[in-house]
């Protein structure tokens, strides 16, 4: 996965100004940074959720919003080719995003059976297992409602992993959950990334997290990358006044 | 001036062109709601032209009367093509369509009201825009509707009267032709009156009672 020359503009405002990454397959990368930095604009980019105003996006050296037609013209990607990407990227929120009116069951089979076409055995023997390493087999049959936010967050973890994607952008998935339920949610991403072959794009403010899990990790403030380097160099060498001043105000 | 034993005699006559009444409106109801759904639909569309010409059709639908269009359902119509529906059919269509533009506004509140972390999740798990609509969007934004549209379905029963100008024998002619034959007015018009409030209290209880069931549902 790679962003060349990416920047993003809503309106007048420029949140992303400029951004070359690379993310290697299985790779964990952390972003941290500032509120407002533009860390989950990158993440929801991936998603396709938001276009890039200018600059490519690419995975597996496929562009994401452009496609060629029949004459070999690159031209804008229709849904079809967008399908195609989302099939490769997931997503967890920092607000879970959970379909209240299907229970945890229907949550995690539903993109199965509808967009993967499993059976509903093989489908919910899927989720089973996925909900049994989140360490929520015995809320198959509950509501969202019913399930405090760590819960539900793992719920929504189980949700975009079991479709088995190269790349998961979990986008600040613990800044609204009450402080004592960060901990089972971290615990269950550090779980699944130590065994995953899936790449992880962590937007985090958890440094201790960051630190623990990731491969690499960036910090970014106002829509550039600072600094970036394995999690000993950025949080014990860090280079730049930005990040130390950063870190230091944490 | 009021005669007891004519008043039963007719209301007797009277409600038996209440099934028609009835009829004709859940079926223009049932129209409305199958329409409405699809113009609420389509001026979410992709497709700019697509949303403009969608809500230009609503908008001409509901800023021309009822009567009118139903005159030219009935009369017009025919001239232009080789179609010829029953009055029942017309009324039922032209009632159907008069209030899916409606009915378009009722869901469209119900579409905006779900949160668009609810679209953003069924996008990012791949699910197609079909599935998205019937698995995840309407099951949660009809709920909360459904007693606005009750409401209409009162309204469109209250609005079946309309159809007797294009020979459709529902309450009000009825009433008129008996009106017409025993030269008594005072009767037959006050029970249709009276028959119409019965009626539409029974359906707003209806309507409270699904309020209480869907009124109040969880949230993510």
């Amino acid at each position: 996965m790679e962003y060349r020359g990416v920047t993003k503009s809503f309106g007048d405002l420029e949140v992303i100004k400029g951004i070359d990454l690379r993310l290697h397959a299985g790779e964990k990368l952390a972003f941290i940074g500032p509120s407002g930095s533009g860390k989950t604009t990158l993440g929801r980019m991936l998603m396709t959720l938001e276009q890039p105003t200018t600059g490519t996006l690419t995975i597996d050296n496929e562009p994401i919003w452009q496609m060629k037609d029949k004459r070999g013209n690159w031209k804008a990607a229709n849904e079809a080719h967008l399908r195609s990407i989302r099939e490769k990227v997931g997503m967890v929120f920092q607000h879970f995003n959970l379909f209240p009116h299907l229970t945890v069951e229907r949550n995690v089979t539903l993109a199965l059976t509808s967009v993967l076409n499993l059976s509903k055995e093989e489908a919910i023997g899927r989720a089973e297992s996925m909900l049994e390493k989140v360490g929520l087999l015995d809320k198959l049959r509950n509501y969202p409602s019913q399930l405090s936010g760590g819960q539900k967050q793992r719920v929504a973890i189980a949700r975009a992993l079991v479709m088995r994607p190269k790349v998961v952008v979990f986008d600040e998935v613990t800044s609204a959950l009450d402080p004592e339920l960060v901990g089972e949610v971290l615990a269950v991403i550090k779980e699944i990334a130590k065994e995953g072959e899936t790449a992880m794009m962590l937007i985090t403010h958890e440094m201790d997290f960051a630190r623990e899990v990731a491969d690499r990790v960036i910090f970014g403030a106002e829509g550039l990358i600072v600094e970036e380097g394995t999690p000993e160099d950025i949080f014990e060498r860090p280079q730049s006044e930005r990040l130390r001043t950063f870190l230091s105000r944490l | 001036m009021w005669s007891w034993d004519y008043a039963m005699d007719v209301s007797v006559i009277l409600l038996r062109a209440l099934p028609a009444a009835l009829l004709a409106a859940a079926c223009g109801f049932v129209i409305a709601s199958t329409v409405g759904l699809l113009i609420a639909a389509l001026i979410r569309s992709r497709f700019a032209s697509v949303r403009r010409v969608a809500s230009s059709v609503a908008h001409f639908i509901r800023s021309t009367p009822l009567l009118v269009q139903l005159f030219f359902l009935y009369y017009s119509l025919p001239m232009l093509v080789p179609v010829s529906m029953t009055a029942f059919w017309t009324g039922a269509i032209g009632l159907g369509l008069h209030y899916s533009t409606y009915m378009s506004e009722v869901y469209r509140s119900g579409i905006d009201a779900l949160p668009k972390g609810q679209w953003e999740a069924a996008t990012a798990l791949n699910l197609s825009k079909r599935r998205t609509w019937f698995s995840i969007v309407l099951p949660q934004a009809i709920p909360p509707v459904l007693p606005i549209m009750g409401n209409y379905l009162i309204v469109i029963f209250k609005e079946t009267p309309t159809l007797s100008a294009i020979t459709y024998v529902e309450l009000l002619l009825r009433a008129k032709n008996e009106a017409s034959v025993t030269y008594r007015v005072f009767e037959p018009f006050t029970i249709v009156g009276i028959i119409f409030i019965v009626c539409s209290l029974m359906m707003s209880l209806l309507v409270a009672r699904l309020e209480k069931r869907w009124g109040r549902r969880p949230s993510a």
